[in-house]
């Protein structure tokens, strides 16, 4: 599949007229909305003025110049008046004589203009072409421009009217769209499909005649990195949570990774005596190494994770507006972000933890093939010198060489003068969930020890 | 308006309905707040002002049952003070409506208006509830231009509903307010009858008739003006049941079932009324 390119979206938004009494308030600013949330998909509005007076041969030049656009992809959208007596349809322009539907913009019009557009995206593979109108009338009539469209057999083309037969409201689309966006912000991927099938969701009435032959993909960057596994309440939960967190700030969902369960860590209940001791070294320890450890499945990813949203302020403060946590849970001091950053091991080899790292705290290393290096721990380790830093890592059991990664890594970090790390991690990588007590036999030749004898405090989730 | 005969409810009107002036109907339940306008007795007596609210006491009068009549006024009181809180209402509005009847010599006679406070006032309706006793005292969060048989089928009413459930504010409709439409409940197969469509628009409205046990289009029938007002002449073929659907405007058609029957069955119905 390529990749997915910007695409244009020309509007026009008919919001008044000559002959029509009901002016239409509103589908301006439901016009530019809309566009502004198809941006988040790719979306490039057009340069069509939004206030122009749509006239008739006004808009035969706006529809002339939408298939003249340089993007090679488009949504069209209409948002105004129209009407249909049940056999024809037609859209009404600015100077539409009464009856609109024998008068206004008819689907003969459209579909020219339609089929104009699939013969410059022909050869433009994969371009596409979504139509949205929003009139009284518009599925009737997005009908009657398919049945003319039929023979011409154009392709990677959606049509759709929004309101069946019957009237449309201003505001419908606009709320539809935005709900779409809404559930689809956090999609790792988003197609012009699931667009499609996220307004029909909404919109009762939709008449969606689709000859979208493929899968297309669209730009779409998610706030957040990587997959999460969660119940539809909890990831619902997640993008409220999101919309209250500035959009810079919502990078630092990315962090959830550090523990494996967005649902533990958003409704984390217990572990009350833990969490304050990783909160008390969080607020004295000026350096060293905290290791949260248990036996396997005793909650030790699930309590890191409510640590880190707990201690970041803007997401703490997220979470108390949507009544989650009592403003007394939030253990952040200050305006600043306690960890600088999260990361979870789980199948890193060392030089991926050591250049992830670096990354992530903003040291330059030198570019490799993920080769291993011992110069490159010390140019990180070099980079952080005199910085004050907290860093969260998660899975060192999991990492590929857990022993490497804790004494060659992390014990170098929690020895800076201002360096914290925060290790979650079984005690050995021989530990098994409902297996022997880590606390006998092979235990102690494990992950544990190997993170030396540096400024070290332990904190156990002992199974309940 | 399209209510089903129903002999045990029904107040029937003795006039012959082959007769001239305005339609005449068969009342079903009682529409909350029907009320009841009775013949000044004495010339120098307002009109209005004998109006009053339908009572038992007048059902029977009629040759109703005064026990089901009680029953029934109970029952709308109750549908009259409902929970504010929880109530949404969508009403059909355009529509011609009865909204009193007016007693005269035993006989029952339609009237499109209410009489109030020496004023007569045409709310108009849904055909079968005018607009004030549809919506219940509060400020209804859609007025639609339909029948009462059509309007919880529209895509504007599962607009709204929708809307409200997701308590999302809807701006206003984008089209024009529809037609009011007149037609009768049941007619004789093969015999034309007229429907008289209200419309302020310059251009006719669309009518399509649909036979309802088949789904089947059976004729697109010209709408005309005649004396300021469309109508519409139609033909049944056969007997059955049909949707008389007329569009104008941005809404959905406005609807309305109509029962044909043989011609001779029309006329038993005539002498059981």
């Amino acid at each position: 599949m390529s990749e997915p390119k910007p695409f244009d979206v020309t509007a026009i938004a008919v919001d008044r007229y000559e002959h029509v009494a009901d002016q239409l308030d509103g589908v301006l600013e439901d016009a530019a909305e809309i566009t502004r949330l198809l941006g988040e998909l790719g979306g490039v509005p057009s340069g069509n003025p939004l206030t122009a007076v749509w006239d008739e041969a006004s808009v035969k030049a706006g529809l002339r110049s939408w298939v003249s656009r340089e993007a090679a992809s488009s949504v069209l959208l209409w948002l105004g008046h129209g009407e249909s007596d049940g056999d024809e349809a037609a859209l009404a322009c600015y100077d539409s004589p009464e009856p609109i539907f024998a008068n206004g913009l008819n689907a003969q019009v459209m579909a020219s203009q339609v089929y104009q557009d699939w013969v410059t995206r022909e050869e433009r593979d994969p371009a596409w072409a979504l139509v949205i109108i929003e009139a009284c009338g518009s599925g009737h009539y997005v009908e009657l421009v398919h049945t003319l469209l039929a023979r011409r057999a154009p392709k990677r083309l959606c049509l759709i009217g929004v309101s069946g037969n019957g009237a449309s409201y201003v505001g419908q689309l606009r709320q539809a769209v935005e709900r779409a966006i809404q559930r689809l912000r956090l999609d790792e991927r988003v197609t012009v499909q699931n667009l499609v099938a996220e307004l029909s969701d909404s919109l009762s009435d939709l008449v969606v005649i689709s000859r979208l032959d493929r899968r297309i993909e669209l730009a779409h960057t998610p706030p957040i990195a990587g997959v999460f596994s969660a119940p539809l309440d909890v990831y619902t939960e997640l993008m409220t949570l999101l919309e209250a967190v500035p959009e810079q700030e919502r990078l630092f969902l990315s962090r959830f990774q550090a523990a494996e369960q967005v649902e533990t860590i958003i409704h984390f209940v217990g572990r009350t005596d833990e969490s304050t001791k990783i909160f008390e070294w969080l607020r004295t320890a000026d350096r060293g190494l905290l290791v949260v450890t248990g036996r396997p499945g005793s909650g030790k990813s699930a309590l890191l994770g409510n640590v880190l949203i707990r201690s970041s302020p803007s997401w703490g403060s997220a979470q108390t507006g949507a009544g989650w946590l009592s403003p007394e849970a939030i253990s952040a001091p200050g305006d600043e972000e306690t960890f600088e950053t999260a990361l979870h091991l789980s199948g890193l080899s060392t030089a991926a933890v050591v250049s992830s790292l670096a990354k992530s705290l903003c040291v330059d290393l030198p570019t490799r093939n993920d080769s291993w290096s011992g110069g490159d721990i010390d140019l990180l380790v070099r980079g952080l010198v005199g910085r004050r830093f907290t860093v969260l890592v998660d899975g060192l059991d999991e990492a590929i060489d857990p022993i490497a990664v804790a004494s060659t890594v992390l014990r170098r970090l929690a020895d800076l003068p201002h360096g914290r790390v925060v290790v979650g991690s079984r005690a050995s990588t021989f530990d098994q969930i409902d297996g022997e007590d880590p606390s006998s036999g092979r235990a102690g030749c494990g992950v544990l020890a190997s993170t030396g004898t540096c400024r070290r405090r332990c904190v156990r989730t002992r199974s309940k | 308006m399209m209510i089903p005969p129903d002999p045990d409810r029904t107040i029937r009107n003795p006039t012959p309905p082959t007769a001239p002036g305005p339609p005449r109907w068969q009342i079903s339940q009682p529409a909350p707040r029907v009320a009841i306008e009775t013949p000044p007795r004495d010339p120098g007596q307002a009109k209005d002002g004998s109006a009053h609210r339908l009572t038992p006491s007048d059902v029977a009068d009629l040759g109703g049952d005064a026990e089901f009549a009680e029953q029934s006024l109970r029952l709308h009181e109750t549908f009259a003070t409902p929970d504010q809180s929880r109530l949404r209402t969508v009403v059909g509005v355009e529509q011609p409506t009865m909204q009193s009847l007016r007693l005269e010599a035993g006989v029952v006679t339609p009237q499109w208006h209410l009489s109030e406070s020496g004023t007569t006032l045409n709310h108009r309706g849904d055909g079968t509830v005018y607009v004030e006793a549809a919506q219940g005292g509060l400020e209804p969060i859609a007025s639609l231009p339909q029948s009462h048989a059509g309007i919880a089928r529209t895509s504007e009413a599962r607009a709204v509903v929708a809307a409200a459930l997701t308590r999302q504010r809807l701006g206003p409709p984008m089209g024009p307010p529809g037609p009011g439409i007149e037609l009768p409940d049941v007619v004789t197969a093969g015999e034309p009858f007229d429907v008289n469509i209200e419309s302020s628009r310059s251009s006719p409205p669309g009518c399509r008739v649909v036979n309802l046990e088949n789904g089947a289009q059976v004729a697109r029938p010209r709408a005309q003006r005649r004396d300021g007002q469309y109508n519409a002449t139609l033909c049944l073929p056969q007997e059955g049941t049909y949707r008389i659907e007329v569009k104008d405007g941005g809404y959905s058609a406005v609807t309305g079932i109509v029962l044909a029957l043989p011609a001779g069955e029309m006329g038993r119905a005539r002498a059981t009324g």
